[in-house]
């Protein structure tokens, strides 16, 4: 299944959205295909995460405007091959997604 | 006193330029048109399935050594895209490769040396476990751009190792 994938980007002080397009099953979770986003197509996207199995939470953004873990949400279960993913709100933007967890 | 003092402050400031200098300026050089990490990462994958699996056997293992070796060089010329110092995933996921890469060339010197079956270490060429030979531990050492291997021996304590009864 071919899927569309918006990333707000925040880089250096500059806000973007870039757009990736993968294939991928539809079994695939958002955080696998943000893997293969960066190994396979651009490096420099940041993200967190850390178990890979819905128990850290690191990898908490927000989907489709929907706040969830990337490693628990299945392409699938969005509904929609067009995905925008954005990081979490009311928090500091490090990079990407990649956000400030301190207080 | 504080001449000592300021000789420790000397040796760690040489050691931690030394480590921002391997990170930023070896490893961490903006590089196109080279190899992706990612690829590097899935040839060490296969070669240590191949090498340290679970079946092993010594001409698997030295191939593998050398795959490992060949992956070091191909680290050289790895891809990194993205050169800023800020949440930087990319470099981050070239430091750990570099780890792996010396961490698998250790695993696959013991394995290769270490001709006997012990418990998850199964030698298809040497399927006995061999006591009087290698009831020892395997030392790697890293000195420089090369690896030493050294042995200890085990100390028995209260329960002297034995292999399992069926």
């Amino acid at each position: 299944m071919r899927y569309r994938i918006s990333i707000r980007r925040h880089k250096d002080g500059a806000q973007y959205v870039q757009t990736y397009v993968i294939d991928a099953p539809p079994t695939t979770t958002v955080l696998d295909a943000l893997i293969t986003i960066r190994e396979d197509l651009d490096g420099s996207v940041a993200f967190r995460y850390a178990c890979r199995m819905g128990v850290c939470g690191a990898c908490a953004v927000k989907v489709n405007g929907r706040p969830v873990l990337a490693c628990a949400t299945k392409l699938m279960d969005l509904g929609t091959q067009d995905i925008f993913i954005e990081p979490i709100s009311d928090k500091n933007v490090i990079k990407d997604l990649v956000v400030d967890l301190q207080k | 006193m504080e001449r000592r003092g300021s000789a420790v402050e000397e040796y760690l400031k040489n050691i931690a330029e030394e480590e921002e200098r391997r990170i930023f300026y070896v490893l961490g050089r903006r590089e196109t048109g080279g190899i992706p990490a990612a690829q590097i990462k899935t040839a060490l994958q296969n070669a240590m399935m191949k090498g340290a699996g679970i079946f092993r056997e010594g001409a698997t293992a030295a191939e593998a050594l050398s795959e490992v070796v060949k992956l070091m060089g191909a680290l050289r010329q790895v891809n990194i895209n993205d050169a800023s110092r800020v949440y930087n995933m990319e470099l981050r996921e070239v430091i750990e490769l570099d780890g792996m890469l010396h961490a698998a060339y250790a695993v696959l010197l013991g394995a290769y040396f270490r001709t006997e079956s012990r418990g998850a270490h199964y030698r298809l060429d040497h399927p006995r476990r061999d006591d009087k030979n290698w009831l020892r531990h395997t030392l790697v050492y890293r000195i420089g751009e090369s690896y030493s291997v050294v042995y200890q021996p085990v100390r028995v304590e209260r329960w002297p190792p034995e292999a399992r009864q069926l």
